[in-house]
């Protein structure tokens, strides 16, 4: 006499094996999602420290020209002042100023990529004289 | 005659011990990204109202004339603005030039820094 059981042997382990393999899965995912997001975020939080950073560093400089006093660094012609902070390691800020005994004019302060950039010409942009050439 | 009737309830209790771990540690985890992601966007929000403040400051070269601008109340020469979840903390230091202002724009929660940052500016001659 054989007697059955309601439900299979090892049908409830595989159900189990799934559930365990989906809630892995997605803790997974769960937490590489939240870690780039805080390293994205930890980046550009550094990048706006380094731009108040650089911002600070030229007010100093400015401070000071407008004390009468250059700091090193600093390149003066016909009365304009021109320095640069750096901001990063492919940025920095120029700045010209024009500073008279009373009074300082900015001209430029401005932040500047100092990385090297390379066009890609892999694809053939159209341009306005490829009309004329085609006929 | 073999009778599997214990055998299945054995790999049923054994079943559910693991599901019960599994779920247990997955939902911690759930939990600790949960908070994360709460922190991350939490900080960048703050650091956003650092920048404003930051900006009116360079911009009106006056921190009384900031402070009546975005609201606050002054306590001990330290600029208070009481925001949802945080306090964003403003300090007037001495730059050592009386033609640069600068003052620490500092976020706070609970006593702990999220986000600081230091501006300068240059000061109005009278």
């Amino acid at each position: 006499m054989k007697i059955k059981t309601p439900v299979g042997i090892g049908f409830s382990s595989v159900l189990v094996i799934f559930a365990v393999l989906c809630l892995t899965v997605f803790s997974l995912l769960c937490v590489a999602t939240v870690k780039a997001d805080g390293r994205l975020a930890e980046k550009s939080h550094q990048a706006v420290f380094d731009s108040y950073a650089a911002d600070g560093c030229a007010e100093k400089i400015l401070a000071e020209l407008r004390t009468g006093i250059v700091p090193d660094g600093v390149q003066c012609e016909n009365g304009v002042y021109t320095f640069s902070c750096a901001q990063s390691k492919t940025q920095i800020l120029c700045v010209s100023v024009k500073c008279t005994d009373t009074d300082y004019e900015i001209l430029q302060w401005q932040t500047k990529s100092t990385a090297q950039w390379q066009a890609d010409e892999k694809l053939h942009v159209f341009q306005p004289g490829d009309e004329k050439e085609e006929k | 005659m073999k009778n599997r009737a214990p055998l299945a309830l054995i790999e049923q209790v054994i079943m559910l011990l693991v599901l019960a771990v599994a779920a247990a540690v997955c939902l911690q985890i759930f939990l600790w990204a949960d908070r994360q992601a709460d922190t991350n966007s939490l900080t960048d929000t703050a650091l956003q109202q650092v920048q404003n403040t930051a900006q009116v400051l360079k911009s009106t070269a006056e921190p009384a004339l900031a402070a009546e601008l975005l609201g606050g109340q002054i306590e001990n020469e330290i600029w208070i603005q009481s925001l949802p979840g945080y306090e964003i903390h403003t300090v007037c230091l001495d730059s050592g030039n009386p033609l640069l202002g600068c003052a620490t724009v500092t976020a706070v929660q609970e006593g702990k820094q999220l986000v600081q940052l230091t501006v300068y500016w240059q000061e109005v001659v009278p």
